[in-house]
């Protein structure tokens, strides 16, 4: 009899999961119920927009930075670390192929360089 | 009556707090991957990590490069199935953390990532192992991200293993759908970045009963050890979502869900290089999944101008199970005896 019972339970719960899982997959799947999400998602989007706006405005007639220019702040110092970066590779890979001239090819590149100076002395 | 009704809620509400504060202070104390690695490198949030090997384990390094949608330690979140130990068993492994972006990086374009960063690490790598080349394992995003990648630099990629990575947004299921309708104008003007819980709360809507599935196999399993370190560990890493930067956010619906450029060939860098498929040169491999729901098999098929050798290995698996599922073990072989080959 419990057993029975229990077997019950499980099937209604099978049977409920089952369904559930149908209902809710031909929602998140359907077209109309994706674009509605998307335009309440887009309104609240605007806002938080209007709002910033409104902030920033807010902030610059107190002379106080707004969480706008904060940001700007912080992409440029990622802008200037970039570029830092890229300057550095640059520089390594120019010493790295000043270091790896055979020595035949880099003596007369001296000899002309000490030329020029000499000429330059004069 | 009343009262004492009161008084057992409020002995159960303060039950369950104490349990629930245990249980997310022992989550917090797992490990975010088990392999044990140093940071060698590092560019703002972008950081490349070096994995301990054994003694004498040498040759072509490899290159992991994760989603950017959430943590790299997906790859490595047991010992019992970790790509990254696995690789690192045979070669020199290095892989790039992409952090926890916020505002500060939320101007910079989608090539920032996969071509500038992934170009760094290369360059590093080459320079530290005497290479002019490495092999390269892409996951997911970040398998888009390598492939481009050995688009725009063929010399720099010798192996190139496609972990469920979309290439050809085509027919790229429901998440196709979700970027078609996504508000991308509205999400430009207003947000520096995609925030990390809104972006598992998107993973959550596309399976609406996963959590209740989960639930019944924890109900099920509890009882086994292994299966509750995988389980915990997996949470831990659910409960560690990453923001996405803005624009690279934004080109990424643009460009490559809604346009489908990369498939095209019509893809560019901010600095306008054509991410041409025919350009490519390195032997590559598709490792897809055959349950997946987030990078359908077709997607992850390349495109026909793409003449360079392909194999593909095809795993009955879901696109996370791929990596720490029962079949992982599998999926890491056929990628470890791709690039040894």
């Amino acid at each position: 009899m419990f057993t029975m019972g229990e077997d019950m339970m499980k099937q209604w719960a099978e049977n409920w999961e089952k369904l559930m899982g149908d209902q809710l997959e031909k929602l998140v799947t359907n077209e109309k119920f994706i674009s509605e999400m998307s335009k309440s998602i887009a309104a609240t989007m605007t806002g938080k927009a209007v709002y910033s706006k409104m902030l920033d405005e807010q902030m610059a007639a107190m002379n106080l930075p707004s969480r706008t220019d904060i940001v700007k702040i912080m992409q440029k110092l990622t802008d200037l670390e970039e570029r830092l970066v890229d300057l550095t590779e640059k520089f390594e890979d120019y010493v790295e192929a000043q270091n790896s001239k055979p020595a035949a090819q880099a003596a007369p590149q001296v000899s002309n360089h000490e030329g020029k100076g000499k000429k330059h002395k004069k | 009556m009343i009262a004492n009704m009161d008084t057992i809620a409020q002995q159960l509400d303060a039950i369950s707090e104490h349990y629930l504060r245990q249980t997310a202070g022992e989550l917090d104390t797992y490990p975010r991957g088990v392999t044990p690695r140093e940071e060698v490198w590092r560019a703002g949030n972008v950081s490349l990590l070096r994995f301990e090997s054994p003694e004498g384990v040498e040759g072509q390094p490899i290159l992991i490069v994760p989603s950017l949608i959430n943590r790299w330690y997906v790859l490595d979140i047991t010992e019992e199935v970790s790509f990254i130990r696995e690789f690192a068993q045979k070669r020199p492994v290095y892989l790039i953390d992409w952090g926890y972006p916020g505002a500060e990086v939320g101007h910079l374009p989608l090539s920032h990532y996969y071509h500038r960063s992934i170009r760094r690490a290369v360059r590093f790598m080459c320079r530290e192992h005497g290479c002019d080349k490495v092999d390269m394992l892409g996951y997911c995003i970040g398998g888009t991200m390598a492939y481009a990648f050995s688009c725009l630099e063929p010399d720099m990629v010798d192996h190139l293993v496609l972990l469920t990575a979309p290439i050809d947004f085509r027919d790229s299921g429901i998440f196709g759908t979700y970027a078609d309708h996504f508000p991308t104008e509205e999400f430009k003007q207003s947000m520096d970045f995609m925030p990390g819980w809104l972006l598992a709360f998107s993973f959550n809507f596309v399976q609406p009963m996963g959590t209740w599935q989960k639930t019944k196999m924890f109900k099920d399993k509890f009882e086994s050890k292994g299966f509750m370190k995988l389980y915990n560990a997996m949470e831990r890493w659910i409960a560690d979502p990453v923001s996405y930067p803005g624009t690279a956010y934004y080109q990424m619906l643009t460009e490559l869900y809604k346009e489908n450029l990369l498939s095209q060939g019509k893809l560019t860098t901010a600095e306008g290089l054509l991410v041409d498929p025919a350009a490519r040169r390195s032997k590559a491999l598709i490792l897809n999944a055959g349950k997946d729901h987030i990078a359908p098999l077709c997607t992850t098929q390349l495109p026909q101008s793409d003449r360079a050798p392909v194999k593909q290995v095809t795993i009955p698996s879901g696109h996370i199970g791929i990596t720490t599922g029962r079949n992982s073990r599998d999926a890491s072989k056929s990628a470890l005896e791709f690039i040894m080959n």
